[in-house]
């Protein structure tokens, strides 16, 4: 099921809180509201892929059992067995349905044709996570096979994140708090993100469908604008919805997002953007690899294995994958040829510099072909001509939104409700009322008349 | 400050959400979407979950059936053209008090349709045939939307059309000619039209029509576009020929002509209110002129467009026959039309035709 849509918004989550709420706690345990829970996120899920609720709760069964193993033998053969067999069995479901077609088409055989279960790379992450942490010790296995599932599974962030590792949650899972002051938060945190996914990235989206591919420099410029804002707000706004319906039912993620578009440099970029999974490769990859106490060129090979894995968990093609190593290269490149000179660059020309590479990677991103992404970069210097009529047209049409988005993007708005907050109570809550009614109108009107628009991330 | 803030934005959400979903489970869907002129979606069916349809179907039809649909459409559509200052919205655009739809030129679709209309015409050897392309209005609004150039049309058709007589619409029509909030021209506008086409087809327009209001209409785009609209004035023009003529329509369950009005004009309050014309979406219609003073014959192959103008070439004809091949295969058309020897052959296509390519042959 998508967030943005009627049957979400107006169908299942007010039902959904409806019921969590009325389900009674026992001396503070959530253990029946887990179930109700669990049962929505099955039904969440089955709404948009039936097909594979099956393998969803395949996981959970794996991972509750292997989990167990995995605490019981820690340290011995038979932990280090039941380690492997867990990762198998996601890691094995992962590979088999997003790069079977990859490799059979790389030899080429024919495809398998098989359809990528939503949500599969979020939801195998965080069971990594949990046996990960298991086998590390770091965490103590979950016992309630109810609570395993339904923090799995849990509908919130079962499809597009954020990654939300079981040490996060593993307390609120069984003991949680519900105050109106977190369900109020998490009102305005999930309208939040509606407003940005509904009113911003659908309008910025059908901009980018209208230019993307036109000839002319003026034409790749404003799709690359377009694309790098759309695709900021379609995912920042997915997990803004996420974090605010945790914490509606009492749960806290992590954030994801912090203004990426501020960087300074692409280190400092994926600081910023999709942070649950830059940290989740961090923890598990890249610091049991050897991180950075390791020599030159043991660190640019832990680098490169990295973001070629960054590239490829967003999609079984070369350009996720050109697209990982492309900042791999740029990380290189600034640890080593720019070691740190760009923060005595002016800020604008840091910026700048920052923007560029970022939107320049999001071309390989984006595109459907590399003769395609070839193509957008000659345009992008001025190898296919200057302004079009096409390029102006949509440039015109289009101007306030991406102005709004450009704003969006900075931290500006929110500091302007900090203040405001802070200044003028009173006001910021009638103001709050206020943008909540019109945000669900808009949103709603949006929906009503809009059409079918998953998220970008809903393919990984 | 904060229990009461926290209080009261759950409490709006509360009853929004809720209202939504009272409102979703409790009221029945409409019949019809009066301004979209079409049913609602239905409810998917369980099969639907097989092919993986079933979200997207089920979305739709709790998106046809939401309450206050056609204001919640006003206001996207008031969003996106005022608050956002959009020069259009999907497409619709609002200029000089005309709603519109922009169709940039679909190139491909425009030469499978130019070769189609070049094949068709292979088969009248013994017949004067022209061509003629109308406009959309859009190309007449102040607007520099990309891809709504005629002359590019003219130079993709005109190469393959070139064996044809080729009526240059262009110069006889502006925003003006058209309905403010629908796509069709307005017939009591046509006098540079027949003007034009009996230049070059060799006939002397008669004007000497009554025009006769039926009421007012809101047009295909202001369902599409939801604001509030000044309405269309539907207007029909008669004279003596029209009112003695004789049409025949063709249906397609019994094989055989009925006879019918060249006006309907109860349809005006109907779902499109264009049906007035000649009853609309038909397959073949015949309109006989028992008083005329030539025995000329004019085959029109059309769209909509055509039941609007043919009463108004017929005092210049004994018989004008009107072929809609989005309604009818041109492969069976001689079992129902034989083509008389010295008769005149148009092909008079929107722009919408030739960029859909939605005839059948």
């Amino acid at each position: 099921m998508l967030f943005s849509s009627v049957t979400f918004l107006y169908g299942f989550l007010p039902l959904t809180l409806a019921l969590y709420f009325i389900t009674p706690m026992r001396k503070g345990s959530c253990s029946l509201r887990n179930v109700l829970l669990l049962a929505a996120s099955l039904v969440f899920y089955a709404w948009g892929e039936p097909r594979y609720v099956l393998l969803m709760l395949v996981q959970c069964v794996a991972a509750y059992l292997f989990g167990l193993g995995i605490e019981k033998w820690r340290g011995k053969r038979a932990g280090e067995i039941m380690f492997a067999l867990s990762c198998c069995v996601s890691l094995g479901a992962l590979l088999f349905f997003k790069y079977t077609d990859f490799v059979l088409i790389n030899l080429r055989l024919s495809p398998m044709r098989l359809a990528l279960p939503v949500g599969i790379s979020f939801y195998t992450f965080q069971v990594l996570s949990y046996t990960i942490d298991l086998r590390r010790g770091n965490i103590k296995a979950q016992r309630n096979f109810i609570t395993l599932a339904a923090y799995i599974t849990l509908f919130p962030q079962l499809v597009a994140g954020p990654i939300v590792r079981y040490t996060m949650v593993a307390q609120e899972l069984t003991l949680r708090n519900h105050s109106t002051e977190d369900f109020a938060r998490g009102v305005e945190r999930f309208m939040i993100g509606m407003g940005k996914k509904v009113l911003l990235a659908n309008v910025l989206g059908q901009l980018v469908d209208l230019i993307r591919g036109q000839p002319g420099a003026l034409a790749a410029w404003t799709y690359l604008l377009a694309y790098t804002l759309h695709i900021y707000f379609d995912f920042s706004g997915y997990s803004d919805m996420a974090i605010g319906m945790g914490r509606m039912l009492g749960l806290h993620f992590p954030e994801n997002f912090n203004y990426p578009y501020t960087t300074r440099s692409v280190a400092e970029f994926w600081r910023r953007w999709h942070m649950t999974l830059g940290s989740w490769f961090r923890d598990y990859v890249y610091i049991p690899m050897g991180g950075n106490r390791v020599r030159p060129l043991r660190y640019c090979l832990n680098i490169m294995v990295v973001w070629g894995l960054t590239g490829f968990w967003h999609g079984a093609n070369w350009n996720f994958m050109l697209w990982g190593l492309y900042y791999g290269l740029l990380l290189l490149f600034e640890k080593f040829a720019l070691r740190g000179r760009q923060e005595r660059w002016p800020k604008a020309l840091q910026h700048t510099y920052g923007l560029i590479m970022v939107g320049l990677g999001f071309v390989l991103f984006d595109c459907v072909s590399l003769s395609g992404a070839g193509k957008t970069y000659l345009a992008l210097f001025g190898f296919a001509g200057g302004v079009n009529r096409e390029a102006l047209y949509y440039l015109r049409s289009y101007a306030l939104p991406l102005l709004i988005g450009i704003v969006g993007a900075t931290p500006v708005p929110a500091r302007l409700a900090k203040k405001c907050r802070d200044s003028a109570p009173r006001a910021f809550t009638a103001f709050t009322l206020f943008g909540i009614a019109i945000l669900l109108a808009l949103v709603t009107a949006g929906l009503v008349d809009g059409s079918f628009n998953p998220f970008i991330y809903f393919r990984f | 400050m904060k229990k009461i803030h926290a209080l009261l934005v759950t409490l709006l959400f509360g009853f929004a959400s809720g209202a939504g979903l009272f409102a979703l489970a409790l009221l029945p869907s409409p019949e019809v979407l009066q301004s979209e002129r079409r049913k609602p979606a239905a409810p998917p069916a369980f099969s639907d979950l097989r092919d993986g349809s079933w979200m997207r179907n089920f979305e739709n039809y709790a998106a046809d059936k939401f309450p206050l649909r056609d204001s919640f459409r006003r206001l996207r559509a008031f969003t996106a053209l005022y608050l956002l200052r959009q020069t259009d919205k999907d497409g619709l655009y609002l200029d000089q008090g005309h709603a519109g739809k922009f169709e940039p030129l679909n190139e491909t679709a425009a030469l499978r349709c130019a070769e189609m209309i070049a094949k068709l015409a292979a088969n009248y050897p013994d017949q004067q045939v022209y061509y003629a392309i109308i406009p959309d209005k859009s190309i007449y609004a102040r607007r520099d939307f990309p891809g709504l150039d005629p002359a590019r049309l003219r130079e993709v058709a005109a190469p393959i059309l070139d064996e044809l007589t080729e009526i240059d619409l262009v110069p006889a029509l502006s925003l003006g000619s058209y309905y403010r909030t629908d796509l069709h021209w307005d017939q009591a506008k046509l006098r540079p039209v027949v003007e034009a086409l009996g230049d070059r087809m060799g006939f002397t327009p008669r004007w000497d029509f009554t025009t006769q209001g039926l009421g007012a209409f809101h047009g295909v785009y202001a369902g599409q576009l939801a604001l509030p609209l000044k309405p269309d004035e539907m207007t029909i023009l008669t004279d003596g020929v029209t009112d003695g003529a004789a049409a025949r329509y063709f249906d397609a369950k019994s094989g055989e002509f009925v006879s019918g009005p060249v006006y309907h004009s109860g349809k005006v309050t109907g779902r499109d209110p264009y049906d007035v014309f000649l009853d609309g979406a038909q397959a073949l219609v015949i309109l006989e002129n028992p008083n005329a003073e030539t025995d000329r014959e004019l085959y029109v192959f059309r769209d909509s467009f055509g039941s609007s103008i043919a009463p108004l070439l017929l005092p210049n004809y004994r018989r004008v026959t009107l072929i809609d091949l989005r309604y009818i295969n041109a492969r069976i058309l001689p079992q129902y039309v034989t083509f008389s020897p010295g008769a005149d052959v148009l092909f008079l296509c929107g722009w919408q035709i030739f960029n859909a390519n939605t005839w059948m042959t």
